[in-house]
């Protein structure tokens, strides 16, 4: 699957709406790296690629690695099979943030990272609300799961109160950027975002067997020496901050939380140690392709990533779950 | 005499500050007993049982644990003494394996990942049991009879001395239930270990345990050993139904009108 993301991320750099050849785009990108050794390119072209294509498809591929392991830790600590870290608020949160920024023009920090760190402040909220409780008290996952929804309400109201007053451009910035996108990839994020996964994907490979654990019921694994409520709110705190993370670089891209732990589970098993980084490189794969196919369709014209990826992954989560009735869910 | 394993006295504790569950119980184990808590629904039997795991921490009252206070031991220190099999163990989203349950009993003795002597243990509990054959089927896709018996496994191969086990043969039908009970005898036997198990069925407690505790309300109503503590008397207190104690067979049952 490694391999598969890394021939979907070579693709994808030579796809673009610009007229580069596979072979320019190319020798522009390792231009940069070893500039003694390839040909000069216009100062456009390098744009393009630096700034445009590069991490654009980096920030994708990262992206869908984080999203596709917030959705295992989700729905395996909450055991439900349609938890995300959206289903806590990070989405919701995020998008009041973007709403704030886009229809006020407030931000925590001005200029250009002023979405950005709006987003993730405010897609922090819920989980830090909940972290509050969590160390004061056990909390179910059923609570926690219903919390999270109730924190998704209060803060789509805030959004739709805050777009009744807001005019016109600003709304539909809001619109366009809750669907989702990665136009807006920087190269910046990536060495934050792949830090970031790093530790994310060692944090859950050392909490993955007492997650597992924990699906058998809190008593029991209680009764096996887990500290229940610390590995719980871990993940959960881990999860939403990593979402949270990604979800200010490339707004709220739906369904590969969902998606990816799903078809893995059918891959590979429900064992997390297995399960996330299969379904890290699911995301991956997903979002590459997915990205694809937006700036491909209808080019030069380019569509939302986060509307392309529900369109491509419902279809094959359905025919996923139908096939193979066998199996277990 | 042999070695005492767990003695609580003066128990009393209460959910979030609401009536008290549990007022004043106290139990003594030996190695190599079957201690029955029997009771009518909601006198407090499950509560009693995850105190003495720690799952639940009582607001007075004293657990001793091989003679040392049960809030001394770290939670590792009290997971490899103690084996808990619940009433109820839903996996969720979805299930796991057979052998990845009876593994996790193995976590209280690993450090950081299991090696080979974990999954020989791991193998000969499987066998002993009769479930190695179930090892990589998912454990939602079992029958009743055969859930109990992983979970067991499971707390066996955490090589506890003390075996808690909530309503061991709850959902069984009587040749299980009697093949179950049959099997946490001869573990404690074999292994001289000690168990504490909720028990509903009067005559399995009568046949299969060496002492029991009728609850009540959260008090012990009367305790010993099963003739001495279940009578006409105390059943028709506790559970408001006439019963008669008789001999059948060479054993004693307890016939109820």
């Amino acid at each position: 699957m490694v391999v598969v993301i890394f021939v979907t991320m070579g693709y994808s750099f030579t796809v673009g709406t610009a007229n580069l050849t596979p072979r320019e785009s190319y020798e522009v990108l390792l231009g940069q790296l070893f500039p003694d050794h390839f040909p000069e390119y216009p100062p456009n072209y390098i744009f393009i690629m630096m700034n445009l294509r590069a991490p654009r498809v980096l920030v994708g591929a990262l992206v869908g690695a984080i999203l596709g392991i917030g959705g295992c830790i989700m729905q395996s600590i909450l055991k439900n099979p349609l938890a995300t870290p959206y289903t806590l608020g990070v989405s919701s949160g995020a998008a009041v943030g973007a709403s704030i920024y886009f229809i006020f023009g407030i931000s925590i920090f001005g200029g250009h990272a002023g979405l950005i760190s709006n987003a993730f402040f405010f897609s922090l909220l819920p989980v830090c609300a909940m972290m509050f409780v969590l160390l004061r008290r056990t909390v179910s996952a059923v609570t926690l799961v219903l919390s999270g929804v109730a924190f998704s309400y209060v803060f789509s109201s805030a959004n739709s109160i805050m777009q009744y007053f807001g005019d016109d451009s600003a709304v539909a910035q809001v619109v366009f950027w809750t669907i989702g996108d990665l136009t807006s990839s920087d190269m910046w994020m990536v060495p934050v975002l792949f830090v970031g996964l790093v530790a994310y994907l060692a944090i859950t490979w050392y909490l993955g067997k007492d997650m597992d654990i924990m699906r058998m019921g809190d008593d029991t694994a209680a009764s096996l020496g887990i500290n229940v409520n610390l590995v719980r709110g871990l993940a959960l705190v881990v999860a939403c901050f990593m979402t949270a993370l990604a979800v200010a670089c490339a707004g709220p891209i739906g369904f590969v939380c969902l998606l990816a732990p799903h078809i893995c589970r059918r891959l590979v098993g429900s064992e997390l140690r297995w399960l996330v980084p299969t379904a890290a490189c699911f995301g991956s794969i997903l979002l590459l392709v997915s990205d694809m196919i937006a700036k491909t369709v209808l080019a030069p014209q380019m569509l939302p990533v986060g509307a392309v990826t529900a369109l491509i992954g419902a279809p094959i989560m359905v025919y996923m779950l139908y096939s193979k009735r066998g199996m277990r869910s | 005499m042999k070695e005492e394993m767990v003695t609580a006295s003066d128990v009393k504790f209460s959910y979030r500050g609401g009536e008290l569950v549990l007022d004043g119980v106290g139990l003594r184990v030996r190695r190599g007993e079957i201690l029955g808590i029997l009771g009518p629904n909601g006198s407090g039997k499950t509560t009693f049982i995850k105190c003495l795991n720690r799952i639940l921490k009582p607001h007075q009252g004293e657990i001793l644990l091989q003679e040392r206070n049960l809030e001394d031991y770290s939670r590792k220190e009290v997971a490899a003494k103690v084996g808990f099999v619940p009433q109820r163990s839903d996996s969720g989203v979805s299930s796991p394996m057979v052998f990845d349950i009876v593994m996790m009993g193995r976590r209280p003795h690993m450090t950081w990942q299991s090696g080979k002597e974990d999954e020989s243990i791991v193998w000969a509990i499987m066998e002993e049991l009769d479930v190695a054959h179930l090892a990589t089927r998912h454990f939602n896709e079992l029958s009743s009879g055969q859930s109990q018996r992983v979970l067991i496994a499971r707390a066996i191969a955490q090589d506890a001395d003390v075996l808690l086990l909530d309503e061991p043969t709850s959902n069984l039908d009587v040749r299980f239930q009697m093949e179950v009970m049959g099997l946490i005898r001869k573990i404690v036997d074999e292994k001289n270990v000690c168990s504490c198990a909720i028990v509903h069925d009067l005559d399995l407690a009568m046949k299969y345990c060496d002492k029991v505790i009728l609850l009540n309300d959260g008090k012990i109503r009367s305790a010993g050993t099963p003739l001495e503590a279940l009578t006409c008397e105390t059943i028709r207190e506790v559970y408001g139904v006439r019963a008669y104690i008789e001999e059948l067979h060479g054993r004693y049952r307890v016939l109820v009108e």
